[in-house]
């Protein structure tokens, strides 16, 4: 299961990524396919963002272009961000030669010239022919988080209120990079690669064209979906709930999940009871106990100043743990998306 | 058609810990030295444990009903408090007792606060505080519990340290202190159990051993100063641990979520104050056992205590301009 308890007494929840060992699973092919490169013979900088909206994991090089942050460290992720899903490892595994190609071309794109992969330890034989600095990251949720990454990897803590562009890194997934290589090496693939899981728990790796409507996946898969199911865009931790099943797979689609009504659980509007199980395991030490107590009361502006609002990685950690089921994680997005809307209306 | 699905916010999964299973726990925890409560009271324990808990229950109906809330009794907490209240009490108390008792616990020191985790105080200690002060004779637990015949010397091993001194207590056999061969509450005499739940719940993580780790070393260490000061005048550690409502106050009561610290050092020096405070009161205050206000006063400067805390990764000090 997706959970287990360990060490007698500090009863820490570890929750495990999943990990890609052994037999490759095989992706089951929607639609889509591949186009040959015509347009772009020099992948630089501009022709990169001008098309990023189709490669997966839509990534965005303005931050190189026209912005003060300096990048110094391009951070490839060969681990999954979420649990559950396996389709970054799947890339790594199987298009090594894409990757290094991307590297390439990111390196002589943006200039930057230290590029670091991030990969769990169970994946360090499949990166050998890769030309970057091979990192090792814990495989707990949640330190394949960008924050944790910096933090934990190479040193550099994220200050509250700040992106990890601010401290010079600039983070992408392992088939963004597969993509650009793609690009390099003559093909544009149209498709996005994600983990499809059933209402049973079953694992598939599906390979779709971005903007397929996730109905075509689902009746592919034969699932009926039932008032009050759940579908969930992204992994169980901090994916989005999709309320329409129009709506298409996207370029950063990693997970689909469909979760049966008996398995949805609800938050509750039950108070804190001070137990202290978000503390213990909040991975950047938040008080959220406190900071929980001031949001609830809409005292947004006291929670960023005293408890440290703009500090939380939103990793969900929290509400995951919560004895009274509160929906810590809404609450402390909410705060911010408040106190943004405040700002903005201040100037 | 449409299918209408359930959107909501991440994560979509829950740990399963929640307040009905904490509470779950805690009465299981607490039904070996319940049980033997039972077996050393008899069927006047098991009366007022009953009145005790279905009272505490209606209480918080009660005050759902008043307050217009959601009904709060399916979360298992309002039948926990009515439970070690009425562990803490002389088998003897009158039915009237027990019913303000939980009257206090459920809606004065609980209820009037904001329900389930506004309570400053814990609840049971409240209450009890309330009865011991209002009724002390009914917690001079040797005249209480005169009527019943004992084979073995039943005595409350604390107030027999306050009359006589060291001495009084040397007739004690520790072994049978540790099983319940004392005079005391109906749950709180039969130490091991009381240590055999604790440690429980501590393995489960349903307290938080920090506290009641310090809270023992605290005694030990207050106790141990007071002992060697004068011998004859104050008791060893060992009487002080395994005697009056010690191991009940270490494992179920100082470590109740809403009135105790979370954060590490504040739960340590918590822990160590309640149990030099709880010395303290027994050896030179005015009251037998020390238990009850040593956790209530260190209940009252809890909030303080927990503004001790790490400092947030990433947080940069006066970064707002
Ligand atoms: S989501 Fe919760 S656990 Fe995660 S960083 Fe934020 S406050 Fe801490
Ligand atoms: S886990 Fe929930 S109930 Fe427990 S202290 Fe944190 S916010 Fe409060």
């Amino acid at each position: 299961m997706l959970l287990k308890k360990s060490f007698i007494g500090l009863k820490k929840t570890k929750l495990e990524y999943e990990a890609l060992k052994g037999e490759l699973p095989i992706p089951v092919f929607i639609s889509g396919g591949t186009l040959d490169n015509e347009n772009f013979n020099t992948l630089n900088l501009e022709a990169l963002e001008s098309i990023s909206a189709h490669i997966s994991g839509k990534p965005s090089f303005n931050v190189f272009t026209n912005s003060e942050k300096k990048i110094n460290t391009i951070v490839i992720c060969g681990c999954e961000s979420d649990l559950l899903t396996i389709t970054n490892q799947y890339v790594l595994r199987t298009k090594a030669n894409e990757i290094d190609k991307g590297i390439k071309v990111l390196r002589e794109a943006t200039g930057v010239d230290n590029i670091v992969i991030v990969i769990p330890s169970h994946l360090e034989s499949f990166c050998s022919s890769i030309q970057a600095e091979v990192k090792i990251v814990d495989n707990v949720y949640p330190s394949t988080l960008p924050q944790m990454i910096s933090k934990d990897i190479l040193g550099k803590i994220v200050p509250e209120g700040k992106t990890y562009e601010d401290v010079g890194l600039f983070f992408l997934s392992s088939e963004t990079v597969a993509a650009i290589g793609g690009l390099a090496l003559g093909k544009v693939s149209l498709n996005k690669l994600f983990t499809f899981i059933n209402k049973d728990g079953n694992k598939t790796l599906v390979s779709a064209k971005i903007g397929t409507p996730i109905n075509e996946i689902l009746e592919h898969f034969n699932v009926k979906l039932e008032d009050m199911d759940r579908l969930i865009f992204g992994g169980p931790m901090r994916g989005i709930c999709i309320y329409d099943t129009k709506h298409s797979i996207l370029p950063d689609t990693d997970t689909v999940i469909v979760q049966d009504k008996s398995n949805v659980n609800f938050a509750s509007d039950i108070s804190c009871i001070n137990c202290g199980e978000c503390i213990r395991i909040c991975p950047v030490k938040m008080p959220v106990n406190m900071l929980i107590r001031y949001l609830a009361g809409r005292q947004y502006e006291d929670g960023a100043n005293m408890y440290d609002l703009y500090c939380c990685i939103e990793c969900g950690l929290c509400s995951f743990v919560c004895v009274s089921k509160i929906p810590i994680l809404q609450y402390i997005k909410l705060a911010k998306h408040e106190l943004e809307h405040a700002r903005k209306a201040e100037v | 058609m449409n299918t209408k699905l359930i959107v909501s916010p991440s994560p979509f999964i829950h740990n399963g810990d929640i307040i009905l299973k904490r509470s779950c726990q805690t009465i299981f925890a607490l039904l070996p030295a319940l049980l033997a409560g039972f077996y050393y009271y008899g069927i006047s324990a098991v009366a007022v444990v009953s009145l005790s808990v279905s009272t505490a229950m209606i209480w918080e109906l009660i005050m759902n009903y008043l307050t217009k809330q959601p009904v709060t009794i399916g979360d298992g907490t309002a039948a926990l408090i009515g439970l070690t209240f009425s562990m803490l009490l002389p088998a003897t108390t009158p039915w009237w007792a027990v019913l303000i008792g939980t009257f206090f616990a459920i809606i004065v020191a609980r209820g009037i606060f904001g329900g389930i985790g506004g309570n400053p105080f814990n609840p049971s200690l409240l209450a009890l505080a309330v009865l011991l002060i209002s009724w002390p004779d009914m917690f001079d637990f040797n005249e209480a519990l005169l009527n019943y015949d004992f084979i073995y010397n039943m005595m409350d091993p604390l107030s027999a340290v306050k009359r006589f001194g060291s001495s009084g207590v040397s007739s004690f056999d520790m072994f049978n202190l540790l099983i319940g061969k004392q005079a005391g509450g109906i749950g709180s005499v039969s130490g091991i159990f009381l240590i055999i739940g604790g440690i429980y719940l501590i393995i489960r993580g349903f307290i938080r051993w920090e506290i009641s780790l310090s809270f023992i070393i605290g005694i030990i260490i207050t106790s141990f100063l007071f002992n060697i000061s004068d011998p004859n005048k104050y008791a060893g550690p060992i009487i002080h641990i395994l005697s009056g409502y010690t191991l009940i106050g270490v494992f179920f009561l100082a470590t109740e979520d809403s009135s105790s610290p979370v954060n590490f050092i504040p739960m340590i020096i918590y822990g160590l104050c309640c149990g030099l405070m709880t010395v303290l009161i027994r050896n030179i205050g005015a009251h037998v056992d020390g238990i009850v206000f040593g956790i209530l006063l260190m209940n009252l400067v809890q909030p303080l205590l927990d503004k001790i805390r790490p400092k947030t990764i990433g947080k940069v000090a006066n970064n707002y301009e």
